[in-house]
C-alpha cells in the first residue's frame, strides 16, 4: 500500500510541475505584452524596458519560469493588477468559500442520490424507478442560472424566506446549494443506479441469496458495498470541478468563490490573479485524484494487487 | 437410507420472452433420498440448472413462471414465501455454482464470506471464524488460516471451488446443488473436487443434486441419473439403468456417442438435427425431430413417463425401448 501511495504521489507532482509549465507559458501564449497593458499605451519605448528590467522579463525564459515557479512556493502568487493586492491574500478569502458551498452540496447530494439510486436499481422499471430518473433528469436539464434565478424569485423576493445574495449567515448558502443539489442529483443518481444494477447481475449476489442472507443485508453488504468502490471515485473526482463549475452560481448569489474570483480575473486579465487560480485548481485536482486512488485501493483489493504486486 | 428428501412433481418453468413464452421445463417429475448423489444431465440449455434454480427461487432475471410442487421434508417451496425460502437456503439447501470465481465477492476475504453464513445462526464471531477454519480444513483447503484470510483473486480456480463448497456446507445442510461444479475448472482438480464432494456426501451424510454435462463424471460419482433433452426428463434411473440399459432414443444414442477406450473406432458417433425452439403450448416428443425411430404419433402427443422397472422410467412411446450400440 506504501508503494501504491508514493507512485500516486510523484506521478501528482508531475503532473503539477507540467500544468505550472502550460500556465506560466500562457502569459508569452497570449496576444499582447504583460508590459504594454501594465504600463498603458501611451508609454514610451524606454519606459516599457524600465518596466521590463523591473519585473525580469528581460531575463531569459527558464530563468523567468525557475523564480516564478519558487515564488509560488513561498506562497508568492504576485500582486493581483486590479485589486492591488497580494493574490494569496484573495485565495485565502476565496478558497474556504468555494470549499463550504462545494462540499456541502456534495454531501447532501450523496446522501440523496445513494439510497434513491439503490432503490432505483433494485425496483428496476417500478413506476418509482421511472418517476425519479425523469424529474431529476429535468432538474438537471434545466439550466442553473435558470433555476437559481427561479429560486431567488420564489423564496426571496416573492416568499421572502431568504435573503437574495451575499454570504455572511448560513441562510445565505440555502439558496445556492440547493441550486447545486438539484442540478448535479442526476448525474449521481443515475451512476449509483448503474453501478447497483450491475452489482445485482453479479453472480455473488446469487451466493449470497443461496447462502440464506436475508435481502436487506445482500443489499448493503454486497450490492451496495461494491457499487460504493465507483461513486466514491466519483465524488472526489468532482470536488475540484465542483470548485471551478460552480462559477455560474456563484455569479448570481454574490458569493466570493473561486468562480467568482476567476471569472473577474479574466475579464480584467488579471494575469496573476488567473494563475493563482488555475495552478490551485490544478493543486487540488491532483490531490483529490490521488486521494480517489488511494480510497479505491482500499476499497477495492483487486487494485491493490495489481499495483503493488500484493500485500505479502 | 430410502427416505425421501426432496420430491419435484411436475415442475415446468417457462420464461416470458417478447413473443410469448419459452418453455425451460416441461413436467419435470424426480426425487432424491437421503444422502444420494443424484446427477442431471443434459447438454447446455437444456433446462438443467433452471431446475436447479427453481428449487431455491434463484433464478435471476424474475420473468420466469414455475408450476409444480417441490416438496422439500414435506414443505412445498414453490408455494412458501420469501422468508420462509430464507430459512432454507443455506440452512437446509446449499448450492454451489458454475464458476467460482464469479461466485465470490472480490472485495471481501474468502472467510469473511464463508463466515458471513455461519453468522446467520447467531453463533459468536470467534466461534464462527473457528468454524471457517474447520470447515477450510475439512475441504482439504493447505494452509487454512492464511487462505481463510485471502481474496478470492488470490485463489486458483480450485481453491475457490473449495471455498464455495465450505461456505455451501458450513450450516449442515442436508442437500447440496452442485450446478456444474467443475466446468470451470480443469480435469486434475475436476477429478480432485469430484472425489471431495463424495467424500463429504459419506462424512456428513449430505445428499448432493448434480448438475452436470459430463457422462463421465456422472458414471463416476452418481447414485442415480435423470437425462435431460430441451427442457424434458426423458429418463431417470440407477447408474447401472442408465449406464447398461438406455431406452430412451436420447440417451441411448449419446451412449454412442461417448468415446470409449476399449473401441478401435475412427470418429466418434453423432446425433444428426438440431435442439428445436422451445415453445410450451406446441404438442408431441421434443427429440422427435432428430429421432431415427419416431413414428408420426411422436409428433402429435405428448409421451408420458413410463415406469420399466423400480427404478427405472422412460419417457418414449417405444415399448422395448432401443439399443442402439
Amino acid at each position: 500500500m506504501r508503494d501504491y501511495i508514493i507512485k500516486r504521489l510523484l506521478i501528482g507532482i508531475l503532473l503539477l510541475f507540467s500544468v505550472s509549465v502550460l500556465v506560466f507559458a500562457m502569459l508569452f501564449l497570449m496576444p499582447g505584452d504583460p508590459v504594454t497593458v501594465m504600463a498603458g499605451p501611451l508609454a514610451k519605448a524606454s519606459e516599457l524596458e524600465g518596466l521590463r528590467h523591473q519585473y525580469g522579463l528581460d531575463r531569459p525564459i527558464v530563468e523567468q519560469y525557475i523564480t516564478w515557479l519558487s515564488k509560488m512556493f513561498h506562497g508568492d502568487f504576485g500582486i493581483s493588477y486590479k485589486y492591488r493586492l497580494p493574490v494569496w491574500q484573495l485565495l485565502q478569502s476565496a478558497i474556504p468559500v468555494s470549499l463550504y458551498l462545494t462540499i456541502i452540496t456534495l454531501i447532501i447530494e450523496y446522501i440523496v442520490a445513494i439510497p434513491l439510486g439503490l432503490l432505483c436499481a433494485y425496483k428496476k422499471d417500478s413506476l418509482f424507478d421511472h418517476i425519479t430518473v425523469n424529474v431529476t433528469l429535468v432538474l438537471t436539464a434545466v439550466p442553473s442560472f435558470w433555476l437559481g434565478v427561479l429560486m431567488i424569485l420564489v423564496f426571496a423576493v416573492k416568499l421572502q424566506w431568504l435573503p437574495v445574495s451575499g454570504f455572511e449567515s448560513w441562510q445565505n448558502y440555502v439558496l445556492p446549494i440547493c441550486t447545486g443539489f438539484l442540478g448535479g442529483i442526476a448525474s449521481t443518481l443515475r451512476l449509483v443506479k448503474s453501478e447497483a444494477i450491475d452489482a445485482l447481475h453479479e453472480k455473488y449476489v446469487v451466493t449470497a441469496y443461496a447462502k440464506g442472507l436475508k435481502k436487506r443485508e445482500v443489499l448493503y453488504k454486497h450490492v451496495l458495498r461494491t457499487s460504493l468502490i465507483v461513486v466514491t471515485v466519483n465524488v472526489f473526482m468532482s470536488v475540484p470541478w465542483l470548485i471551478s463549475g460552480y462559477i455560474v452560481i456563484e455569479k448570481i448569489f454574490g458569493i466570493p468563490g473561486m468562480g467568482n474570483l476567476m471569472v473577474e480575473s479574466i475579464v480584467k486579465q488579471d494575469f496573476n490573479v488567473i494563475q493563482g487560480t488555475i495552478m490551485i485548481i490544478t493543486a487540488l485536482t491532483v490531490l483529490c485524484n490521488i486521494l480517489s486512488d488511494i480510497v479505491l485501493g482500499i476499497l477495492d483489493p483487486r487494485i491493490r494487487i495489481s499495483v503493488t504486486g500484493g500485500d505479502q | 437410507m430410502n427416505e425421501e428428501l426432496l420430491r419435484i412433481d411436475n415442475l415446468s418453468v417457462d420464461y416470458k420472452v417478447r413473443d410469448g413464452f419459452l418453455s425451460a421445463v416441461k413436467n419435470a417429475s424426480f426425487e432424491i433420498r437421503k444422502k444420494e448423489i443424484f446427477a442431471i444431465v443434459g447438454e447446455s440449455g437444456c433446462g438443467k440448472s433452471t431446475i436447479a434454480h427453481s428449487i431455491l427461487r434463484l433464478l435471476p432475471e424474475h420473468n420466469e413462471i414455475i408450476k409444480g410442487q417441490i416438496m422439500f421434508k414435506g414443505k412445498d417451496l414453490n408455494q412458501a414465501t420469501e422468508k420462509e425460502l430464507e430459512a432454507v437456503r443455506g440452512k437446509q439447501i446449499g448450492m454451489i455454482f458454475q464458476n467460482p470465481l464469479d461466485s465470490l465477492n472480490p472485495v471481501y476475504t474468502t472467510g469473511k464470506q464463508v463466515e458471513e453464513g455461519i453468522l446467520i445462526d447467531k453463533i459468536p464471531r470467534e466461534e464462527a471464524w473457528n468454524r471457517v477454519i474447520e470447515m477450510y480444513k475439512d475441504v482439504k483447503m493447505p494452509d487454512a488460516e492464511r487462505r481463510a484470510k485471502s481474496y478470492p483473486h488470490e485463489l486458483s480456480g480450485g481453491m475457490r471451488q473449495r471455498v464455495m463448497i465450505a461456505m455451501m456446507l458450513a450450516r449442515d445442510p442436508n442437500l447440496l446443488i452442485a450446478d456444474e461444479p467443475t466446468t470451470a475448472l480443469d480435469v486434475t482438480i475436476e477429478a480432485q473436487i469430484l472425489r471431495l464432494i463424495k467424500q463429504l456426501r459419506d462424512e456428513y451424510g449430505t445428499a448432493v443434486m448434480l448438475i452436470t454435462h459430463n457422462f463421465g463424471l456422472v458414471a463416476e460419482i452418481a447414485d442415480y441419473v435423470a437425462v435431460m433433452y430441451a427442457g424434458m426428463i426423458v429418463e431417470t434411473g440407477t447408474v447401472y439403468d442408465i449406464f447398461d440399459h438406455p431406452m430412451h432414443p436420447y440417451s441411448s444414442l449419446l451412449m454412442k456417442a461417448l468415446p470409449r477406450m476399449t473401441k478401435k473406432e475412427g470418429r466418434l458417433t453423432t446425433i444428426d438435427g438440431s435442439v428445436p425452439r422451445l415453445t410450451s403450448d406446441k404438442p408431441g416428443c421434443r427429440f422427435a425431430n432428430r429421432c431415427p425411430f419416431a413414428k408420426e404419433r411422436c409428433f402429435n402427443e405428448d409421451p408420458d413417463i413410463r415406469k420399466i422397472s423400480e427404478t427405472h422410467n422412460v419417457r418414449c412411446f417405444l415399448e422395448k425401448g432401443v439399443d442402439v450400440r
